[in-house]
């Protein structure tokens, strides 16, 4: 409760905290809420203007955008929640366990992260995507393993300050095993700053996905995904310009939500960060 | 406090931390923080181990119980068997495999300086308290709540705190949290590891008179690590002076205190601050600093500050010797050396 005060007190993080509720409630509601089913072709009523009828007008198979631009929220944020649970279920557990172990297999681990690091996140997806294949499934993989290195690091990081405290040698004091004291120890002190990160990596994850389905490597037509929406409006942007208002413009809220989101969740876990700016 | 049970018996015991360095991580030196410590513990007695910091005290405490493992030596645990028929059991507890050690961890315990990092923040204290009994598998349930409510009550907390996070406490009752955690499991050996450093003076004494209970009530046995001369007269049976990982004199406190031996105990007990303003300090100042245990001066550790070195001190190595009766000390010239002590309170 003193975390949600102290995170209130940030007025723009608060604002877009709201803004990515919202957003997130449009997506869990999404087959709810779509004035029209944003899948039906209607060839009498392609490339129609925003109107009262079609706030976002209707695209090249006469399909309301509105309704499309929601039921993308909600594929965009499942696959990016989904892709940073996966992230955050394979990288913590091994960057807790080669930082509490440490030796040759810290070693290991850290080189084999840092080689993947090298490669921009986009990149890396794409190749993975190219081998798994442009599905939902293997977008989120992709995006997953993509940041996994990341989550190795912190976790790991994170693993290295607090088995030095003593609370931990109090468990092995009394007896607890490895697995027990990495359960019951580690990973509740070392949860704040995955958080942290998790919420860090959502934005990044938003707009690569968006990049892999423009690039034609995400979730295929006829699901509606921003990226993909942007690409097909690309070609109709001097007679259908409006096309792009949507996707755009989501796109943009949901990005900018999550990263203030993640800088005040960063502020309110770690003040001092505050200052320096 | 005469009982002649031995109830911890540490035979030689060391412990090496290498110094790596360059690509390959060579070892090109070794930190010897504990060189060598012989010492017996009877059941009932609280042993002192007192010596300036950086001189292995921790490290001894720490290795006797296996949260280090001593690079060589013997520490054997005798168990009197339960109904008192049979003979004691004895472990070596530097060979104990990790199941082993895990039961054996139930005899010996450990209370920590500092009471601030040692208790999980995350955790309420029924957790905290409660934890060596659910890592054991001794008691479930209501069973170890109750068992949780008791231990908290017997070192005068409230049962009540105990759905309270240790950020609650002060740093007296945050040490008492970690007796109630030690006493847990209902331990023969309590490595007391300078428990009362961390704490203001008044509380100090609330502290040390509550381990002294609970040493009365529980026929609890105390190895008793501090740097404070004054804590350690106060509470201990017998004190053993360590100086750069070995020990340099064990007698009785009475002994030690009023007819010190070693140079090192004299310059030591010299620095105990005396509460009287009539008081004409007869300070022994050594000079210079505690010489580096990674690479010891030759013969005697303690001879390039003691001012009565000659020169066997600085080619042959004392043996800890035997005096009349307990007194063990490890200098060359113990007999012919008339030390200053303190005068009996």
């Amino acid at each position: 409760m003193d975390f949600l005060k102290r995170f209130s007190r940030d007025k723009v993080g608060l604002f877009f905290g709201i803004v990515l509720v919202l957003i997130y409630l449009i997506a869990l509601t999404a087959h709810w809420i779509t004035p029209y089913d944003p899948l039906q072709t209607d060839l009498r009523k392609v490339f129609q203007p925003p109107s009262w009828e079609h706030w976002l007008g209707t695209d090249q198979f006469g399909r309301d955008m509105l309704s499309r631009v929601i039921l993308a929220t909600q594929i965009t944020a499942r696959v990016t929640g989904l892709a940073i649970l996966f992230a955050v279920i394979t990288g913590v557990p091994i960057g807790m366990f080669v930082g509490f172990v440490g030796g040759w297999l810290d070693g290991l681990v850290m080189r084999i992260t840092d080689m993947l690091l090298i490669f921009p996140i986009i990149m890396l997806a794409i190749v993975l995507v190219v081998i798994i294949g442009p599905t939902e499934n293997g977008v989120i993989f992709a995006l997953g393993i993509s940041q996994m290195p990341q989550f190795i690091r912190v976790a790991r990081g994170v693993t290295l300050s607090v088995k030095e405290e003593l609370y931990i040698e109090a468990a092995v004091a009394v007896g607890a095993s490895r697995e027990y004291i990495l359960r019951r120890h580690v990973w509740p002190n070392i949860s704040a700053p995955i958080i942290v990160q998790a919420s860090l990596t959502l934005p990044v994850f938003v707009l690569n996905a968006s990049a892999l389905s423009y690039l034609g490597l995400g979730v295929q037509p006829p699901t509606p995904e921003w990226g993909q929406m942007l690409n097909e409006s690309v070609a109709f942007i001097f007679n259908a310009p409006y096309l792009m208002i949507g996707p755009t413009i989501a796109l943009f809220l949901f990005t900018l939500a999550a990263n203030l989101v993640g800088d005040a969740l960063q502020e309110t876990i770690n003040p001092k960060l505050k200052k320096r700016k | 406090m005469q009982a002649e049970e031995v109830l911890l018996d540490v035979a030689d015991l060391r412990k090496l931390f290498p110094i790596r360095k360059g690509l390959l991580q060579r070892v090109v030196a070794e930190v010897k923080a504990v060189d060598g410590i012989d010492l017996r513990i009877h059941t009932g007695e609280t042993l002192g181990l007192v010596g300036e910091s950086g001189c292995g005290k921790t490290t001894t405490g720490r290795t006797i119980l296996r949260l280090l493992t001593p690079t060589e030596g013997k520490v054997t645990l005798r168990l009197p068997s339960e109904d008192g028929t049979t003979a004691a059991h004895e472990i070596d507890l530097a060979q104990a495999g990790p199941r082993e050690l895990k039961t054996l961890r139930q005899k010996m315990q450990i209370i920590f300086q500092d009471p601030y990092s040692s208790l999980d923040p995350r955790m309420t204290v029924s957790q905290i308290v409660g934890e060596p009994l659910k890592v054991q598998g001794i008691a479930h349930g209501q069973e170890r709540a109750d068992r949780v409510a008791d231990l908290l009550q017997s070192v005068g907390l409230e049962p009540t705190s105990m759905t309270r996070y240790p950020h609650e406490f002060s740093g007296g009752q945050r040490q008492r949290i970690g007796i109630a955690r030690a006493l847990a499991l209902n331990p023969k050996l309590i490595v007391a590891d300078e428990p009362v450093s961390a704490l203001d003076v008044s509380v100090q004494a609330q502290v040390l008179n509550l381990l002294q209970d609970l040493q009365a009530r529980l026929g609890l046995t105390y190895l008793f690590i501090s740097h404070d001369m004054a804590v350690i007269r106060h509470i201990c049976d017998r004190v053993a002076v360590m100086y750069l990982g070995k020990i340099v004199e064990l007698a009785e406190t009475d002994e030690l205190f009023g007819n010190p031996r070693h140079p090192y105990t004299e310059a030591l007990m010299s620095a105990v601050p005396v509460a009287d303003p009539g008081h004409v300090s007869r300070r022994i100042l050594l000079e210079g600093d505690v010489p580096s245990p990674v690479s010891p001066p030759s013969g005697c550790h303690f001879h390039p500050r003691c001012r009565f070195a000659t020169d066997i001190c600085k080619s042959e190595v004392p043996t800890l010797r035997t005096l009349n009766g307990n007194h063990a000390v490890r200098c060359h010239h113990a007999e012919k050396l008339t030390l200053q002590g303190v005068e009996s309170e």
